[in-house]
């Protein structure tokens, strides 16, 4: 086995302070960032404020939230015909709790004309999972609707995540602190290079990358697999812990400004095909599940439960999750038929 | 417990620090063990119970072997029979799980009902193979039993092999579990770099190569040239990653003290099969080459009625037969064992065999500089063959299935779109970067002394830039559109 002399280690030690010094100069420089620096990722004050356009110029009376499943899943202007309510989709694709709580913050209880109702569409556990779907490419998502001083945000979903060795990193190693923008800027300088010398810009080559990666070209096996892998997040002991994750959770934040701004909040859970029926779900998910309800009655907010429900057969799905168009049009009916006790005349 | 978590190097320094404290070999050896089976049962209590059960089971049948002379054969046999059945029982049972469910679904029956899945324990493969190389040398009388029980646990549970090796021999471990072990600097001299380039390899190259290549085998009829370019790109990620893990197994057993083997010798300058074989996963090759290859070789040499070629043919397609269905049960693993066991036959059949491929411009050597040009470009091209051999062998080894595999060879079009060449080159240019680091560092390695600065320089700017990549990883997967 090769062995350094510890003349070596001292060297190591001295290139290594000499790099920590320099960066610790440079890149506060850089990114116009002092030290400490406040834990947790920083975000800009611009909002995509297009959905409160949408909302003002359809007089949505009732806006529905998710992710991609309320995309494929909920024909807005059938449900608004069923209803009788000027209905919107905000549904963004990749979203979660914590683009939910802001959409809800920012964009709707901020809009100059407020919904009645706001329906999330979920499944599970991902209400109570401020952390899921916010890091990486997702960041770029939460920022799109986050505002500077969002440091709820910041503290659920980031901080709350952290040991205390990253919170010490974060805010006294401008190395650690800066990575995910060092990182991005040497993905970027990888990924657009190359090309780029060729004549293919940024634009030329995300571009590409889209067209060669979407969801179309992909093995839908490999896809449900995929699907498969990231949602076990969501079935983990403490996800699954409804009474530990509530405070850490924005449900609480999501019904306080429901409550405040007189908005009727409605949570519909949808039904995915890992956990068809009520038998092949977990006990501990069964027990989440009642908590959720039990919570949501205290607290004036509406649960639909779809998660097991028999007309939604597994070929209306095109995948684990995602109905087909013809299984869109059904639930749709069958979340207007739901809806329809709960809401008032327009 | 990932080895590049925070937890691990954690509990890494609590297991050194009561290790180092306690001095005396046997608490040593206690302190060992149950941190390795605390380790091992974190990921599932249960593991660290069939590895207590296994490892028991084996101590006393190798303990038989020397009490009861004339019974070796069948306790051999016993042992043979409970490793490789629980081996093939966990790794297998999915496989014809999943088959024998589909059978049954054409039947109309519904196949869940008869049949559970069986989840394969973290690091059994590796750790029967340690037992079986074991309980083979005791039973041929190379070994001596091991007297203790608790130095044989940890000789089997050693917690920084478990999970992914090396497979380590008794005769290299045992020596040192059995003796005093008091602590050395250069220990830490011979662990530090290990550390950090596994940790560079995994976070840095491994994970980040992984991300693009998963892509490419995700999409349902890529174009030859992504595949091509996505076999190189798995080249790339199977080398850092695995020999990331040998590299932080090896660092932190020797912060316990404990040298343990050399997995990966340079292996894509391999020239021929053979060779690639020594340098590559070095630990199970010389398992297969000591319990398989040579045992198949002699038992076939003795019966001298089989022509030559099949004497010569048929050990290295048994081996790689083998080979093969110990990396993972499938049918793309069974085909990439064959595959090098027909590369093997096919080399040996080249006139000169292995050494008349290698010629005499060998990667490592002084003869380097030596050789004529006409000796360099032949080999170079030798070398060539020989890494595109070792990449096509990878494509097989990765492709999500046989069918698809066939597919992206004989059906799937040369190039799709434009678009197609745009992503290519961005793939190639990401295989440039982080390859670069590697290559720079087998050139140091060769060119310079130990005792240079650049290395330090070199240790330094690593550190910089697994810092920046911790935790950083930009998930950028397919579920994004989800």
């Amino acid at each position: 086995m090769r062995v350094f002399s510890s003349a070596l280690w001292v060297r190591y030690l001295i290139s290594l302070m000499v790099l920590l010094v320099f960066t610790s100069v440079v890149i506060p420089w850089q990114y116009g960032i002092t030290y400490p620096k406040p834990n947790g990722p920083k975000f800009d004050n611009h909002i995509h404020l297009q959905y409160q356009e949408f909302i003002v110029n359809n007089h949505a009376n009732l806006v529905l939230l998710g992710d991609s499943v309320v995309v494929t899943s909920v024909d807005e202007s059938q449900l608004a015909r069923l209803t009788g309510q000027n209905t919107l989709n905000l549904g963004i694709p990749g979203s979660a709790s914590a683009e939910w709580y802001l959409m809800l913050k920012n964009i709707i209880a901020k809009s100059p004309r407020k919904p009645h109702y706001v329906v999330v569409v979920f499944r599970d556990t991902i209400l109570t999972a401020p952390s899921y779907r916010v890091n990486g490419k997702y960041f770029t998502m939460v920022d799109e609707v986050a505002k500077a001083d969002d440091t709820l945000v910041v503290q659920k979903s980031f901080v709350q995540q952290m040991n205390p060795v990253e919170k010490l990193a974060d805010a006294y190693l401008p190395l650690y602190g800066s990575r995910l923008n060092l990182r991005e800027s040497i993905d970027n300088y990888i990924r657009y290079s190359l090309s780029g010398w060729l004549g293919c810009d940024i634009n030329c080559n995300d571009n590409a990358s889209l067209a060669v990666f979407q969801d179309m070209n992909l093995d839908a096996n490999l896809l449900v697999e995929a699907i498969a892998t990231a949602e076990s997040y969501l079935y983990t002991p403490n996800q699954l812990n409804f009474a530990g994750q509530l405070d850490n959770s924005y449900l609480p934040d999501m019904v306080q400004i429901a409550r405040d701004n007189n908005i009727q909040l409605i949570l519909v859970r949808t039904k995915h095909l890992d956990d068809p029926s009520y038998a092949t779900e977990s006990a501990a998910l069964k027990d989440y599940i009642v908590a959720l309800k039990d919570y949501a009655q205290k607290n004036d907010v509406v649960v639909l439960d779809f998660a097991h429900d028999d007309r939604l057969t597994s070929d209306l799905f095109s995948d684990t999750h995602h109905l087909t168009p013809t299984g869109e049009g059904i639930f749709t009916g069958m979340l207007a038929e739901a809806l329809k006790p709960v809401l008032k005349n327009p | 417990m990932s080895f590049t978590s925070l937890p691990f190097f954690a509990f890494c320094a609590v297991v050194l620090i009561l290790y180092w404290i306690v001095q005396r070999k046997e608490w040593q050896n206690i302190v060992l063990l149950a941190a390795s089976l605390v380790f091992y049962g974190w990921i599932q209590p249960w593991y660290a119970i069939l590895l207590g059960l296994s490892t028991t089971l084996d101590y006393f049948l190798a303990r038989g072997m020397l009490r009861f002379r004339d019974r070796t054969r069948v306790l051999l046999y016993v042992s043979l029979f409970l490793n490789i059945g629980v081996l093939a029982f966990f790794k297998y049972f999915n496989f014809f799980n999943a088959d024998l469910a589909a059978r049954l679904g054409q039947l109309g029956l519904n196949g869940d009902i008869f049949l559970v899945s069986i989840v394969l324990p973290a690091g059994l493969s590796f750790y029967t193979l340690k037992k079986l190389g074991y309980i083979l040398d005791v039973s041929r009388g190379t070994l001596k039993p091991v007297e203790n029980f608790v130095d044989f646990a940890v000789f089997v549970a050693f917690f920084p092999q478990i999970i992914s090796g090396p497979i380590d021999r008794a005769q290299k471990l045992m020596p040192q579990i059995s003796s005093a072990r008091v602590w050395k600097s250069d220990y830490f001299s011979s662990a530090w770099q290990l550390l950090l380039m596994g940790l560079f390899k995994k976070i840095v190259i491994a994970d980040t190569v992984k991300s693009i290549v998963d892509r490419i085998f995700s999409l349902q009829a890529p174009s030859k040239l992504l595949v091509a370019i996505s076999a190189l790109g798995f080249t790339l990620q199977i080398l850092a990653d695995f020999s990331a893990y040998t590299d932080i197994s090896r660092g932190v057993a020797r912060l316990f003290g404990i040298e343990t083997s050399e997995n990966f010798h340079t292996p894509y300058l391999a020239m021929t099969p053979s060779e690639f074989w020594n340098r590559w996963h070095i630990t199970l090759s010389s398992f297969l080459r000591d319990y398989i290859f040579f045992p198949l070789r002699r038992a076939l040499i003795r019966k001298r009625s089989l022509p030559a070629w099949l004497v010569n043919a048929i050990p290295p397609l048994v081996t790689m037969f083998v080979s093969g269905i110990w990396h993972g049960a499938g049918w793309t693993y069974l085909v990439w064992g064959l595959y090098y066991g027909f590369l093997i036959v096919a080399y040996q059949q080249v006139p000169g065999g292995s050494a008349g491929i290698q010629g005499d411009m060998r990667p490592v050597g002084s003869k380097l500089a030596c050789a004529l040009w006409v000796g360099k470009l032949k080999n170079f091209l030798a070398w060539l063959l020989m890494f595109s051999l070792v990449v096509f062998g990878w494509l097989i080894f990765r492709a999500p299935s046989i069918e698809w595999l066939v597919k992206a060879l004989f059906v799937f079009p040369w190039i799709s779109t434009s678009q197609d060449f745009i992503v290519a080159l961005f793939i190639l240019s990401m295989l440039l970067a982080y390859s670069a680091p590697l290559l720079l560092k087998f050139g140091m390695d060769r060119y310079l002394s130990e005792s240079s600065w650049w290395f330090a320089i070199y240790f330094a700017l690593i550190t910089i830039i697994i810092i920046v990549y911790i935790n950083s990883s930009t998930p950028d997967f397919i579920y994004f559109q989800f």
